[in-house]
């Protein structure tokens, strides 16, 4: 009998929040604070899906393979991301009623530095403020050049670069109050027995955890959390995880 | 001899933890299982968009350099080549725990080490048995990319950085 899936697939309509906040007002891309992103302006209804195309992109990559390799081994090099957001222009400029205005004033200027924010978390609506506990990804660009789509029947737009400065969250969690990653507390795990361990930060799963123990004799970790009990009868271990200042930690007791 | 084509569906896609599997030169059933129920191994078949998603051996590198023995134009692959890539869709419910939402916790941040996956030949959603033949290369993720676009779904890609090591076409053992 054939499997069929067992989830609502997520449309792309009314659930991308683009959100634009001045440079200084985002303090660190990795700690998503509510408050620094609802200060931000929402440009959601201000930005064509038509023209954008601004996103993280596969990192480059270096071929380094060694003599034990018998495959070329691909290691992940810069962080890519950039790309375009296109506007429409507004009917009427210096308007602060009209979101197109407030958009076309923000980023009129080549070379403006700031941060755009991108929140996708399920049914989550663009016009919702942003609350503690929801996935957002920001990246700290420049704005550069401009291109006009005039004329024709179509709404008027221009559609400005945004260059990437090298600094990006992505899918980080965002909180209103002190940050929190959070693991178990204990685990007793059996010998020999496989499994993952897993993070929350700001209520939230988060895989952007390291991971490590304080003795691979009695337990192994990978990144991602995936663990092998090596020990045995009792025997105990630590397992921490930590995030941009953050840690928590597990205390493991092997089950006898 | 009867002569059968294979059918959709017929693709099962998977990933695994460092730890699922010991030798990928002896691969078993029997351990891919035991991933399947600890959760080292996920089975993301039903989240992944066919369009988007890629498992391919690409071209090895090649040594054309001759012994006097040889013939102009021989040559010789070297290293393997593997472009992975998976796309799944997103769920509009994120807290609920379905294919899709564990696709996402396991595609979203890069740097995780696993072992992609794919069997062909058998209906998704059945267990490993010996004698099925499955494809199987070591990878780490890339920084994901959100994939959308107007009137579409959203999807999330990583496109897995292959790490040298692979078994390709290979018959499950017990």
């Amino acid at each position: 009998m054939a499997v069929t899936i067992d989830y609502e697939k997520l449309q792309s309509g009314n659930r991308i929040t683009w959100t634009w906040t001045p440079a200084g007002g985002i303090t660190d891309v990795a700690d998503a604070v509510v408050s620094e992103l609802n200060a931000g302006y929402n440009i959601s209804s201000a930005v064509a899906f038509d023209g954008t195309d601004f996103s993280n992109q596969a990192s480059e990559t270096n071929n380094e393979p060694s003599f034990a390799d018998e495959g070329n081994v691909q290691t992940r090099g810069a962080s890519q991301y950039g790309g375009s957001v296109s506007m429409w222009y507004p009917k009427n400029f210096h308007d602060s009623t009209n979101p197109l205005s407030v958009a076309y004033d923000l980023l009129k200027t080549p070379r403006t530095p700031g941060f755009l924010s991108v929140r996708i978390d399920g049914d989550t609506k663009t016009t919702e403020a942003y609350a503690a506990g929801q996935y957002v990804s920001t990246y700290q660009v420049i704005t550069d050049g401009e291109t006009n789509e005039l004329g024709g029947s179509e709404g008027q737009r221009r559609t400005v670069t945004a260059l990437s400065r090298g600094n990006l969250a992505v899918y980080t969690v965002t909180r209103s109050s002190a940050a929190a990653l959070v693991v178990p507390t204990t685990a007793t795990p059996a010998p020999g027995a496989k499994g993952r361990f897993e993070a929350t930060l700001n209520g939230r799963y988060f895989g952007g955890v390291e991971w490590s123990t304080s003795d691979p004799d009695v337990i192994q970790v990978w990144p991602g959390g995936f663990y092998t009990v090596t020990g045995s009868d009792t025997e105990t271990a630590t397992v921490t995880a930590t995030h941009n200042g953050l840690s928590d930690t597990i205390a493991v007791t092997v089950a006898s | 001899m009867a002569r059968e084509i294979l059918y959709a569906p017929a693709a099962s896609w998977y990933l695994a933890g460092p730890n699922a599997i010991e030798d990928l030169e002896n691969l078993s059933a029997a351990e891919l299982n035991a991933g399947l129920a600890d959760g080292t191994i996920v089975d993301l078949t039903c989240a992944l968009n066919q369009e988007g998603s890629q498992f391919d051996l690409d071209d090895s590198d090649t040594d054309d350099s001759l012994s006097f023995c040889q013939v102009a134009g021989a040559e010789e692959p070297t290293f393997y080549n593997a472009t992975i890539v998976y796309e799944a869709f997103r769920s509009r419910d994120e807290l609920d725990d379905n294919s899709a939402t564990t696709a996402f916790e396991w595609l979203a941040w890069p740097d995780i080490r696993y072992y992609a996956i794919l069997r062909v030949g058998e209906e998704p959603g059945t267990a490993f048995a010996a004698g099925q033949e499955v494809k199987v290369a070591d990878v780490i993720t890339d920084l994901p990319v959100d994939v959308y676009g107007s009137g579409e779904n959203i999807r999330i890609s990583n496109s897995l950085l292959f790490q040298g090591s692979l078994a390709w076409n290979v018959t499950l053992g017990a």
